[in-house]
């Protein structure tokens, strides 16, 4: 069902005795809110003319002109990185990281507030090499106005989709295989603590 | 932990609940010695006497808070006054699969020698339903409502701080001027004057009790080698013999008089909710810090001192009940609830250090009782909320949580003085009340559903084919959603009605036969009024009928206006006739019907405005029917009548008893819980509906009832606590009276149905309780399982 902007104040509403004792507030995500820029701008600048706290989920890959106009009115960006390496993430992604990097210096030479989401999908992405290499990017961020890198949430791919697809009749192609082990991701989060990078494992603390 | 109490937590933990016939051995011989003309409450009087002077006494190894209400751990006497159990019931009892009792030959024997031939006939139970009209039984049979004074006292008897300051010489000295206060020209003098005798005896007799154990712990500290435990049981001795006598003086002798108390109580009578102390932490706070001063207590020693307190509540199991009691209410906790932080009756805030400790022993003892809740108010600390949060997010379902300043204004509404309110707070499961100064009577489970079912079938009750209820029209006759209303309406007076009459009928019955001296001393005013408890002595006198399936009734009326009367697009998806065929059918055959009422409807919990006000349109009509609409419904006590909206686990026999339900429920099947929405109906995440919550009302009831089930991972971290403590706040601001969280996965659940001997530890929220997970019988099990298990907060 699509909402209007005054939907979204009147959601948000609902909820305020909630983030005043919580400090929260909206998220968008997606699929890519970017790709609504001009929704997600509209509705951001109005949440903050109501004195909501706003946030939002992307992967990055959008024009730089439609992070700049969402950015004005974002209090967080919740930003994903995939690959380091272009060539990789052209092949599991489908397209370059080259506008996604150039978005998320943007942001920091802004000073935005960002949190950086790393997916962690073994057989996938969770070489050493991709760790270290994205752990090295984060560091050399060097966000406006702050003395460390931004934070990261490692985010261990889950398989909790597994049972609506097959009550959908469709095939779910991820093996067992693609779900973490523990002791591998404490080793990915001790490798980006070694860059002076705050680092969680899981998104939802 | 210390080993001492590691010790003494595994034997309670191991201990079978027993049944022992000694109380009633000594009741019933008291009882048959005395002359007919003996007066009510000096025979009570004489009853509470001889068990103090007569039963068995125990202390433990390792105890040195001691006292037991039978001869030993998890033993419970029975009280054959009020239910004589047949052999037959002890034979069950023993036999049954889920809460059963050890009772063994001896104890069958003595019941059918001695027990039963005296008292079959003469129960309160007995003379109840010998002398109950058809109508009312119909009602019952039916399922329409239970009755909480046919096998046990009315109960909610929690006490405010007058025991730390009072000994029983100085209420006896209130005693002796209260009698001789009374005037020549008052008609009940002579009454009176038989109460306060009694009050005096019941002084007398605790105090006896308590030297028989400090007798016991000085001959047991003769015979004991170990010089440490000598010490201690010198200082139970010297404790035993200064408390209940005479008031506290240090934080043990504040504990044991406590627990003395508590003990008179529940062996005096067997209460709902036995008997809780109500703001323990503020109680003991003074004598703690003394103590701690005057260097004569550590932190680590009153944390054990608590421990074993703890340890003896959870000693005493429930008396055994029977039939129908038992099944809206089948469990061994016997629903003492302690309340913590909260307000000082000068409103500043109530927490201490022994708040904290109180809530590490919770956590580290994981018994089924005491259960313990927080009082939530606006000066509450952060600190002190996530505290308690993060103990309740580790999934016992303890503590739950309360918003005090709703619990306070509630019932400054009521008529209390604004210190009294705040004194109060809750027992039982979710029940506001004024500790030490109010007899808040519980009397029965309503079912609302079984009422709408009576409404769609003229009065009859299409499971049994009886008439049950009033004529209220046939469905062909109704035509608007108004008329569904009305009938259901018309349904609920007539109900209450008959609910009402004969409650006043066992009020006047336990008034006359089976007053309470011992309780009255604990309870203001009742010595300087020379009238007991059960006599409305109380400065506040409250009657509550428990309103069950507020969820069920709103989706089923949302149903029935949405689908059937065209409310919200104008037409009608099917006919009242089509809906009725559907329900008899138990919704077979009827798959888009059902579809359309479960998935087309506005339903509460949801944060929608359509069906939260059709919510709180059944809420205001519960309440204004029990209240009474024209006048004031009063008790026999003179008490007003309200509404209370907890279920405890009556919705599942409820359930059992209610056909097919317009809102897609199976026959059967449990109704929705409390205040809670139905299972399966709120889908729109936690806040949603705790905002379809805060549409009610609440502080018009005696409380209401809101279950959210999470997931380990929800709570997880260290911000875990801080989000729930937030989430307490953002409800309790609308208003909101209650919420407790049960924090376990489906997935373990489901393997402790399969393997219960791996998962006996497994505490989780009921209703307004928490048990052990495997004691639960499978219904119960499926149900918390099928509750709404919110992913993230």
């Amino acid at each position: 069902m699509p909402l209007d902007v005054d939907d979204v104040i009147r959601i948000a509403e609902s909820d305020d005795m909630f983030f005043d004792s919580s400090d929260g507030g909206i998220t968008f995500t997606g699929g890519e809110p970017l790709a609504q820029s001009a929704f997600v701008e509209s509705a951001t600048r109005a949440l903050h003319e109501h004195g909501f706290r706003t946030a939002v989920d992307t992967s990055g890959y959008a024009p730089m002109e439609s992070m700049l106009r969402v950015a004005a009115h974002t209090d967080l960006f919740l930003y994903d990185l995939k690959y380091i390496s272009d060539d990789i993430h052209r092949e599991i992604c489908g397209v370059s990281n080259t506008t996604i990097h150039a978005n998320i210096h943007t942001l920091a030479s802004l000073g935005a507030d960002v949190i950086i989401s790393v997916p962690y999908i073994p057989g996938y992405n969770d070489s050493d090499d991709n760790m270290t290499a994205t752990a090295g990017f984060v560091a050399a961020l060097k966000p406006a106005g702050r003395s460390r890198p931004y934070p990261v949430r490692i985010l261990p791919y889950h398989d909790a989709a597994r049972a609506k697809y097959e009550r959908r009749g469709q095939v779910y192609r991820c093996a067992d295989a693609c779900i973490p082990q523990t002791d591998r991701l404490e080793h990915t989060a001790a490798l980006f603590r070694t860059y002076d990078i705050d680092t969680t494992i899981g998104g939802l603390s | 932990m210390t080993s001492g109490i590691a010790r003494l937590r595994s034997q309670s933990f191991e201990a079978k609940p027993r049944v022992s016939a000694e109380r009633a051995l000594i009741v019933t011989e008291v009882y048959q010695k005395s002359p007919a003309s003996t007066p009510a409450p000096i025979l009570r009087a004489m009853a509470f006497q001889a068990l103090c002077e007569r039963k068995t006494i125990y202390i433990g190894d390792d105890e040195c808070i001691v006292g037991a209400r039978a001869s030993g751990p998890k033993i419970t006497p029975t009280y054959p006054e009020l239910t004589c159990h047949s052999v037959e019931d002890l034979q069950i009892l023993r036999s049954r699969p889920m809460t059963s009792y050890d009772v063994d030959d001896a104890t069958i024997e003595t019941y059918r020698t001695t027990i039963i031939p005296y008292w079959r006939g003469r129960s309160i139970r007995d003379r109840a339903f010998a002398a109950m009209p058809a109508a009312w039984l119909a009602l019952y049979e039916a399922g329409v409502f239970t009755e909480f004074m046919e096998q046990r006292a009315a109960g909610h008897t929690a006490l405010d701080g007058k025991l730390y300051r009072k000994g029983l010489r100085a209420i006896q000295a209130d005693i002796a001027l209260a009698r001789k206060s009374l005037q020549a020209s008052d008609a009940r003098r002579e009454a009176k004057e038989h109460e306060l005798d009694a009050m005096r005896i019941a002084c007398d007799s605790a105090i006896t009790f308590a030297r028989r154990h400090a007798e016991m712990a000085e001959s047991m500290a003769a015979r004991e080698s170990n010089p440490d435990r000598v010490r201690e049981l010198q200082l139970i001795a010297e404790t035993c013999r200064r408390v209940p006598a005479e008031a506290p003086r240090t934080f043990q002798e504040a504990l044991q008089a406590y627990w003395f108390v508590h003990l008179g109580t529940i062996t005096e009578l067997n209460g709902w909710d036995s008997m809780s102390p109500g703001h323990l932490d503020q109680h003991l706070a003074p004598f703690y810090e003394r103590d701690i001063r005057d260097g004569r207590l550590t932190r680590d020693k009153a944390k054990e001192l608590m421990s074993m307190f703890w340890i003896q509540v959870n000693n005493t199991p429930a008396p055994p009940k029977v039939g129908v009691t038992a099944a809206e209410s089948g469990t061994y906790n016997d629903f003492t609830n302690i309340n913590l932080g909260g307000l000082t009756p000068d409103g500043r805030d109530g927490s201490s250090e022994v708040t904290l400790i109180i809530l590490e022993v919770l956590d580290e003892l994981r018994l089924l009782q005491p259960q313990a809740n927080l009082q939530v108010a606006s000066c509450t600390p952060d600190r002190i909320l996530e505290a308690a949060s993060a103990v309740a997010r580790n999934g016992m379902g303890y503590p739950s949580f309360f918003n005090a300043d709703e619990v306070t204004l509630a019932q400054v509404v009521a008529g209390k003085r604004l210190k009294d309110a705040r004194e109060g707070g809750t027992s039982g499961c979710i029940e506001t009340g004024c500790f030490g100064k109010e007899a808040y009577i519980l009397h029965g489970y309503l079912n609302g559903p079984k009422l709408l079912e009576l409404a769609l079938n003229d009065g009859i009750d299409p499971l049994t084919g009886t008439r049950v209820g009033p004529s209220t029209g046939l469905v062909g006759t109704f035509t608007s959603f108004e008329d569904v209303f009305a009938a259901w309406k018309a349904q609920l007076s007539y109900a209450v009605d008959w609910k009402v009459k004969i409650d006043g009928y066992l009020d006047e019955l336990y008034g006359t036969t089976t007053p309470a001296p011992f309780l009255s001393l604990y309870i203001d005013d009742c010595v300087a009024r020379g009238l007991d408890y059960y006599r409305g002595g109380a400065r506040y006198n409250t009657d509550y009928i428990q309103c069950v399936g507020l969820g069920t009734v709103t989706d089923s009326f949302s149903v029935l206006a949405t689908q059937v009367f065209g409310s919200g697009n104008g037409t009608s998806a099917m006919s009242l006739a089509e809906l009725r065929g559907a329900l008899s059918d138990n919704w077979r055959g009827h798959d888009l019907l059902k579809a359309l009422a479960r998935n087309r409807t506005p339903l509460f919990g949801n944060d929608d405005v359509t069906a939260d006000a059709l919510a709180k349109r059944v809420f205001d009509t519960f309440i204004t029917v029990i209240e009474g609409e024209d006048a004031p419904r009063l008790s026999g006590r003179g008490a007003p009548y309200r509404a209370n909206f907890l279920s405890t686990t009556c919705h599942v026999y409820f359930g059992t008893k209610t056909g097919a339900t317009p809102d897609g429920r199976l026959a059967g099947s449990p109704l929705s819980d409390g205040t809670s929405p139905s299972q399966g109906s709120d889908t729109h995440g936690p806040t949603a509906v705790m905002n379809s919550l805060g549409r009610l009302d609440q502080a018009r009831t005696g409380g209401t009832l809101l279950n959210q089930r999470f997931t380990p991972a929800a709570l997880a971290g260290d911000s875990g606590p801080r989000k729930l403590g937030a989430l307490i706040r953002g409800y309790f601001k609308q208003g909101g009276h209650h919420v407790q969280f049960n924090v376990v996965d489906a997935a373990t659940l489901e393997a402790a149905k399969k393997k219960p001997e791996d998962y006996r530890n497994l505490l989780v929220r009921v209703a307004g309780y928490s048990d052990y997970f495997v004691d639960l019988d499978e219904k119960h099990q499926n149900e918390i399982i099928s509750r709404t298990a919110n992913e993230a907060v």
